[in-house]
């Protein structure tokens, strides 16, 4: 064999080793989309370009939401405050993280995150999933970890390395937060009794009926529509706050002038939007209590008595509230609504069709540590 | 059978009479590229990167059992200047079924039915949902119970003493045997569940008594209901030439009309589809019905005097046969106007909205296809307002052949195409033959979010 | 041909080449003014500037006279739908594809604009757009354009959708009266045209307008017997917000509002 073809013939084996070993450091994980459907109702929705939903990515976001390893002593997960049978709050009237100083906020149930507003926590402060994700981990009293430290931990877990790897290449600050965000984009409720109500596979008894058509009117005594005002603020389909804007925020006159709140002001600086919190879902109302952003209500009977009465005037309250009433205006210090008794016993009613217990109870969605002896 | 062939007969005649469809490029309108909706200023770009669902469409096709293909509902992209023009987007298949399902429907509460001109499935619930891709799918296809009855045609929801309601009209009624079989059947709109089976059958009523036969078209104001008596769906010499009010309060017929007067093929006139023409359609209106009739080749009006709730005598409005045109089928109005489709020669013809219930013609004949029949309305992604028209009468063939596109003096009748055209000069943009291109016919078009208000029924 | 080849072979050449700059340059010449003749792609920007009569109008922090009465009102949210656009020449039409935008002026900047891109013009001289959204897509459950079933602007699917929302609290001798306008229904759909011959800036393809929520509680003055000629200001009769604070499902009082969107808005 002549020298020249021996150096041509290592010179392609080494040029082909080196492509291979290029290209196999730099390809992109070989993911595999998810798949799931969602009520034609709900809309459209958009994943962002750069963390499509794949398998991968939703199995690694599961096991990170449900693993303490994120807290710094090792004793606190996504799901202390996020229980699932809870439709992903704690019960509790604020949240306790590690340091067990009570946190300012009741903990937000996760359901339909893909729709409605773009901005989360109550006071609207980060504008994705992916950012929101991060802020938990890191607050001093709810998880107080250092991401440089959890990334080492993580890189010396085998599994972790693994499955980071197959979903995103790399163990970072922003895979662990995509990841997150993915699992929590997968948490659809889509099956409660309104959902089959919808889809006509069911019907609503008359008194659920009654509040389903309260829910959904603002009330004018002029042509006689009497309405529990409830649609002002939470969409007729998704029950959320509104999407658009800050549109999904309001301030529902839960304090006076006095002790009014930041709210979205914090992320505005709008004077305007002092004392205005995000609108949540009512998925699942009925398991979510205590309710308001400070967990102020244990019973949905204390929140209807609320807007039938309790609305305290600051003077960012929605002229909404102010204005709806059942009752012709005769006198304008008082806000109500004027529901009657057997309103708001509707009202309640139809909340309660909105529980989804195939969410409540998902397997997919459930601890998979819990689960690990048993699926896997 | 030699009624049909006189049918088919008059049809030859009648298209071979009418004239060639003259093509006039009216100045042919400059479409200038506009990209999609403005959203380079606007910080939020909540809506962007998805597509453009305005111009799909919901078919549903009838598979050639020679060629190997079987029914399905599709979308279709109808954008002509889109390069996925007559695509099947998705594609749905059906269970096999003794006939094809012949309408879609989308109720005012957004769910989507379809009737079926057999036994096995005269009525039917389909389930829209979005994939994970956020694009939409059929997740279900439930065929409803009806207690037996037949050959589903037309839906429309109408409320009664405050109830949304589901009224079907099945050319069939309950028992296919019978030569004056044909129900209405009334749902309950929520759960789909019979309320009740409106029948009145010539034999069993008394003299004089309204009845109601092969009901086909179905239209409603108020308390008054009106159903047309077409033709028996098996038997072909059985034909009708009423129509029947019913009394929304009672569910109980109370009057039949007939409408009728020269017949052009010797058979009764077979009114098909019925508008009643109403407030809500055109403001201040003298409410009245219009009636098509098949094999009469006219559209008739029936006024109708709200105060003391009385139709007075029918007046013939249009005369296909001294006009060129045959098989009128269906009334479907937008803002502005109302279209009628001719099966014969496959036209589109336009009124102006304003002045019905009189014919008042708004522009010239839309030229489609032979059988011209559903046709919906929207917009292309440069804005472009289209009427796209559904080119087919029935996809029943005879089983012998074993192509349900193919028969006898239906050929004339199933061109199998979609026709797309500029709604303002009728211009043709485009084509799309199921026949050749997916090697199905086509039963019935809808837009994918439905006509909403379109005066269809 | 052939014979005569030989002998003009040289000319030909010249004239060959001769012939072929002076098609060259005379191509380049055509081309040259095709290009710049030829409409370049424009964006047309509709640009709309709030105001309540001659004042600029500004969110919670300024207050107004009420129109037809006593008393000062403030506006905490305003936001109206505009809805196919249509831009049209005597040859030429274009319309604006998922046409259903939601102005609203809760935004930093003092207006509200539509941007239509890359449009080729060629003397547009007409402009028209609904108020509101068209009866079919107030009827359907479409997500289209701004068009959102689970909006703040959807009523339900029964109703449809509010044309127009206007929030805000009028002051009346100290008294606070909440304003509530949510005006929607088929029938106050309205189509508006505008001639904007020489109206576009043709530097950056801008068309003002300006919305003028005072003019929006114009009074009805069409069932006057004499046809008016065009109305002094001075003669303008307009609605009292405080004899009408709230306008949601009162098909009269949604109609004496909605007669406004055929006053409200004006080229500037």
């Amino acid at each position: 064999m002549k020298v020249s073809t021996i150096v041509v013939t290592i010179a392609v084996i080494f040029i082909a080793l080196a492509a291979t070993i290029y290209s196999l450091q730099n390809r992109a994980p070989n993911t595999h989309p998810i798949e799931f459907t969602a009520p034609f109702v709900f809309g459209r929705f958009n994943v962002p370009v750069d963390n499509p939903l794949t398998q991968e990515s939703v199995l690694l976001g599961r096991r990170l939401f449900y693993d303490p390893i994120l807290s710094s002593n090792n004793q606190v997960s996504c799901a202390t405050c996020h229980k699932q049978a809870l439709a992903f709050t704690d019960g509790l009237k604020t949240s306790i993280g590690v340091s067990g100083i009570p946190l300012k906020f009741n903990a937000m149930s996760l359901a339909n995150l893909m729709w409605g507003p773009r901005h989360f926590f109550w006071d609207g402060r980060v504008s994705s999933l992916e950012a929101q994700a991060i802020e938990p981990i890191k607050h001093v009293n709810e998880m107080a970890r250092d991401l440089e430290q959890l990334i080492i931990d993580l890189n010396n877990d085998e599994l972790y390395k693994k499955l980071f790897k197959k979903a995103y290449g790399e163990i970072s600050e922003k895979s662990i937060a995509k990841a997150l965000a993915n699992f929590q984009r997968t948490l659809i409720s889509a099956n409660s009794r309104y959902d089959q109500y919808l889809r006509g596979e069911i019907s609503l008894s008359p008194l659920e009926n009654q509040g389903r058509k309260l829910f959904m009117a603002h009330p004018d005594t002029k042509v006689v529509l009497r309405g529990g005002n409830c649609i002002d603020c939470h969409s007729q389909f998704l029950t959320s706050g509104f999407g658009s804007k800050f549109d999904g925020f309001s301030n529902n006159g839960l304090d006076n002038d006095q002790t009014l709140q930041e709210g979205l002001f914090i992320l505005t600086q709008n004077e305007a939007h002092r004392g205005l919190f995000k609108a949540p879902t009512l998925r699942n109302i009925a398991v979510t209590a205590p309710y308001m952003h400070d967990g102020r209500f244990t019973t949905l009977e204390e929140v209807l008595a609320h807007y039938n009465g309790g609305i305290k005037r600051s003077k960012t309250l929605s002229p909404l509230i102010i204005e709806a009433d059942n009752i012709a205006k005769t006198q304008l210090d008082h806000i109500s609504l004027n529901l009657n008794d057997n309103e708001i016993t509707a009202i309640i009613a139809f909340l309660h069709t909105l529980t989804d217990d195939e969410f409540l109870t998902n397997s997919a969605f459930s601890n998979p540590f819990m689960a690990d002896t048993s699926d896997d | 059978m030699s009624n049909t062939l006189l049918i088919a007969l008059a049809i030859v005649i009648l298209s071979g009479c009418s004239e060639p469809s003259k093509t006039t490029n009216i100045a042919a309108t400059d479409i200038t590229e506009t990209r999609s909706k403005a959203l380079i200023e606007k910080d939020n770009s909540e809506n962007s990167g998805v597509n453009i669902e305005e111009t799909q469409a919901m078919v549903l096709l009838s598979g050639l059992p020679t060629l190997g293909t079987t029914d399905s509902i599709a979308i279709i992209e109808l954008d002509p200047e889109s390069d996925n023009f007559g695509d099947i987007l998705y594609d749905y298949p059906l269970p096999k079924l003794d006939a094809p399902m012949h309408h879609l429907y989308y109720s005012p509460t957004g769910r989507l039915y379809a009737t079926g001109l057999g036994s096995q499935c005269s009525l039917a619930e389909i389930e829209l949902v979005r994939n994970a891709k956020a694009e939409p799918i059929i997740n279900n296809f439930e065929c409803l119970n009806t207690n037996g009855q037949n050959v589903g045609e037309d839906i429309m929801w109408h409320n009664v003493n405050g109830e949304l309601t589901m009224f079907v009209t099945f050319m069939g009624g309950s028992d296919l045997s019978q030569v004056d079989t044909g129900t209405i059947g009334v749902f309950n709109a929520q759960n789909n569940q019979v309320i009740k089976i409106i029948e009145a059958r010539e034999s069993q009523v008394e003299p004089g008594q309204p009845y109601i036969k092969f009901p086909h078209g179905i239209s409603a104001y108020k308390d008054r209901m009106v159903v047309t008596s077409s033709t028996h769906p098996t038997i072909p010499t059985e034909v009708g030439n009423t129509i029947t009010i019913i009394d929304l309060n009672t569910l109980e017929p109370i009057e039949t009309i007939v409408i009728e007067d020269a017949k052009p093929v010797g058979f009764p006139s077979s009114p098909v589809e019925v508008l009643f023409v109403r407030p809500s359609i055109v403001e201040n209106v003298k409410p009245a019905i219009l009636v098509n009739t098949l094999f009469g080749f006219e559209t008739w009006k029936v006024p109708y005097n709200e105060q003391t709730k009385t139709f007075s005598a029918p007046e013939k409005l249009y005369d296909g046969a001294t006009s060129g045109t045959a098989v009128p089928l269906e009334f479907y109005g937008n803002n502005d106007e109302l279209f009628i489709s001719h099966g014969v020669p496959g036209i589109v013809k336009r009124y102006d909205l304003k002045q019905l219930p009189n014919l008042v013609s708004s522009g010239e004949d839309i030229k489609a296809e032979s059988g011209a029949h559903h046709m919906i309305f929207y917009k292309t992604a440069s804005g472009r307002k289209l009427i796209a028209i559904q080119n087919n009468l029935l996809n029943l063939g005879d089983a012998k052949d074993d192509d349900p596109t193919d028969i006898d003096f239906l050929v004339k009748l199933n061109h199998h195409s979609v026709t797309v055209h500029d709604l303002e000069t009728g211009e043709r943009l485009g084509e799309i033959n199921f026949k050749e291109k997916y090697k199905k016919g086509i039963d019935n078009i809808e837009a994918l979010f439905g006509s909403g208000f379109t005066h269809h029924h | 041909m052939t014979k005569s080849s030989n002998n003009t072979a040289n000319i030909m050449t010249v004239n060959k080449k001769t012939i072929t700059f002076a098609f060259l340059a005379l191509v380049t010449v055509l081309v040259v003014v095709v290009v710049l003749l030829r409409p370049a792609p424009q964006n047309i920007t509709l640009r709309f500037h709030p105001f309540v009569g001659d004042n600029p109008f500004l969110l919670n922090t300024q207050s107004y006279q009420n129109p037809g009465g006593d008393g000062e009102f403030t506006v905490r949210d305003f936001q109206l739908f505009i809805s196919n656009i249509v831009l049209s020449s005597p040859t030429n039409q274009i319309n604006e594809q998922e046409s259903y935008h939601l102005l609203r002026f809760d935004g930093n900047s003092a207006f509200d604009q539509i941007v239509i891109p890359q449009i080729k013009l060629r003397s547009h001289n007409q402009l028209s757009f609904g108020i509101g959204v068209d009866p079919k897509a107030n009827g359907s459950l479409m997500f289209s354009g701004d068009l959102d079933p689970n909006s703040r602007m959807a009523w339900n699917w029964q109703v449809g959708y509010k044309f127009l929302l206007l929030e805000g609290t009028l002051t009346v001798n100290k008294q606070q009266l909440p304003l509530v306008y949510h005006i929607g229904f088929d029938e106050s759909y309205t189509e508006l045209n505008f001639d904007i011959a020489n109206k576009i800036m043709p530097e950056n393809g801008v068309i003002n307008f300006k919305i003028d929520l005072q003019r929006l509680f114009q009074k009805d003055n069409s069932h006057d017997v004499i046809p008016t000629q065009p109305q002094l200001p001075q003669d303008i009769e307009y609605i009292d917000m405080y004899k009408m604070s709230h306008v949601k499902f009162s098909p009269e009082d949604v109609k004496s509002i909605a007669n406004g969107f055929n006053h409200f808005i004006t080229i500037m």
